[in-house]
């Protein structure tokens, strides 16, 4: 009986060691994939928000959700960004939602001590801001689909293939969605650039 | 305004926002796995090392080695030249013989074709693994994004339609389009009329003859309507085919490589904007009358949430 104790002991010891090491096994591939991601996941939140501090919390947010959906990860290491800014993509629908639901997680921990940024990168951020205060507007008028795709294969880079996994549609449908897509941005970019010259005269 | 200037150049978290980050998320981590709740793994993450793992992608290697030499795929480095002073009468010749083999075609139950899809000039999107899609006749489709394992193992992964939006192809089933017109201009007035954006007409009859699974005689009206466009040109042969260049319309650009032997197209290069060139290479479109196996979709990649 003493035995059969000893050896059940062994066995949750050696069960847990186990687990211990899935645990941390996965922690490290999870904090390779933040550390590959990171900017580019910050990067496509800011380009649909135009405000880095608010593109800061949807990428926490993110990579948040990315932890709790991680048995949902794709295998493919060309899989890992897509993956990823579809789970932005969802943060971006609601804005509201995802602070809120993930206030608590980010309230944990404060915010670092305001260590000044260099003056020139301060200064990209601001000029950043603008620009893109200039370009949602453009980019609302086009249709949603379209300007999903444009952010993904202009704005993030993405190849056709895996903004079509990220969106969730097939790889011609996003060839289409972007063919039309840049043609009535450009018709867009058009009217507004006159519109500015309009003003001027 | 260039579009690509329309985005701001991106800029990296400061240390200090990344740290704050990746100190939540270990809050995160540690607090699920203090509770037990510690995430499914043993699956391969990106970094495909396993020893069964390496055979399997250099066995998809070979194969998708073996498809493109099989397939004598061309090799187009960004936008054609333009050839100056070839008469449009060459070029209408290579689209209407393509359109006489494409009028023998024989529909089977699925069109299936597989792509290779580079953009070049835009950041870092360099051309991906082959995209392999199969469409039954109701617009069904079936797609493997991450094609490696599809080629590996012959099966394709299963994504039922319901996505397409009014503007897309993956509306134009077979059994729609089949009572599309046959003759050119009445095709190019029904593609008008389908497509409500009507800013890119070329890139519609392009996606007829490769991507919609259209009958034979849609097909061919497709290419009949593209040889009567204006300003059409013969740029020469390049491996894989014959090469027509056809000006901007309302879309930009676009250069089509014809292989002669079967009319399909070979490949396809098109600019949707001045400085962006897509390259589309087809390593198979053909009508095939079985689907490969069949693996469901939330057993690989699911990318919808």
């Amino acid at each position: 009986m003493g035995s059969g104790h000893n050896q059940g002991m062994r066995a949750a010891h050696i069960v847990g060691d186990g687990q211990a090491a899935v645990a941390a096994s996965a922690r490290d591939r999870f904090s390779a994939l933040y550390e590959q991601h990171c900017h580019a996941v910050y990067n496509h939140c800011f380009r649909r928000v135009g405000s880095w501090s608010l593109a800061e919390e949807i990428t926490a947010a993110t990579f948040l959700t990315a932890w709790r959906r991680w048995d949902t990860a794709p295998e493919a290491a060309d899989g890992a960004l897509p993956w990823l800014l579809a789970i932005a993509n969802n943060m971006l629908r609601n804005t509201n939602r995802a602070q809120r639901r993930y206030a608590a997680a980010l309230a944990r921990i404060e915010r670092p001590g305001v260590v000044a940024d260099p003056a020139e990168t301060v200064a990209a951020r601001v000029d950043a801001e603008r620009q893109m205060a200039a370009a949602l507007p453009i980019m609302g008028r086009l249709p949603a689909r379209q300007r999903a795709v444009i952010e993904l294969c202009v704005g993030a880079g993405l190849t056709v293939s895996q903004a079509a996994a990220a969106l969730g549609v097939p790889a011609g449908t996003v060839k289409s969605r972007l063919s039309r897509g840049l043609s009535r941005l450009r018709q867009e970019l058009s009217r507004h650039e006159l519109g500015q010259l309009d003003e001027r005269t | 305004m260039d579009i690509k200037e329309l985005f701001p150049p991106p800029q990296r978290l400061a240390p200090g926002q990344q740290e704050r980050i990746r100190r939540v998320l270990l809050d995160e981590i540690s607090r699920a796995t203090a509770s037990g709740r510690a995430r499914r793994t043993g699956r391969r993450w990106w970094v495909i090392a396993a020893p069964a793992t390496a055979a399997a992608a250099v066995t998809a290697l070979a194969v998708t080695l073996a498809v493109l030499a099989s397939a004598a795929s061309p090799v187009i480095e960004g936008p054609a030249p333009r050839s100056a002073g070839t008469p449009p009468q060459a070029a209408r010749q290579i689209l209407l013989a393509a359109a006489a083999k494409v009028a023998q075609q024989h529909p089977g139950k699925y069109w299936h074709f597989s792509f290779t899809s580079e953009t070049i000039n835009i950041s870092d999107s360099g051309g991906g693994p082959p995209v392999d899609q199969w469409v039954d006749h109701k617009g069904t489709w079936w797609t493997n994004p991450e094609c490696k394992q599809g080629l590996t193992d012959g099966a394709v992964m299963y994504m039922a339609g319901g996505l397409s939006d009014a503007l897309d192809t993956t509306k134009l089933t077979y059994n729609l389009v089949k009572h599309w017109p046959t003759d050119p201009a009445g095709l190019t007035a029904r593609i008008a009329s389908y497509d409500s954006a009507k800013n890119d007409d070329l890139a519609a009859l392009a996606e007829l003859e490769t991507e919609v699974p259209a009958p034979p005689g849609v097909r061919a009206a497709a290419y009949r309507a593209m040889a009567a466009l204006p300003g059409v040109q013969y740029q020469g042969t390049v491996k894989g085919g014959r090469t027509v260049y056809i000006p901007p319309r309302d879309g930009g650009p676009m250069v089509l490589v014809i292989n002669p032997a079967t009319g399909l197209i070979h490949a396809e290069s098109w600019q949707p904007e001045p400085n962006i060139t897509s390259v589309d290479t087809y390593l198979v479109a053909q009508w095939a009358n079985h689907l490969p196996k069949v693996i469901p979709r939330n057993k690989y990649y699911c990318s919808r949430h």
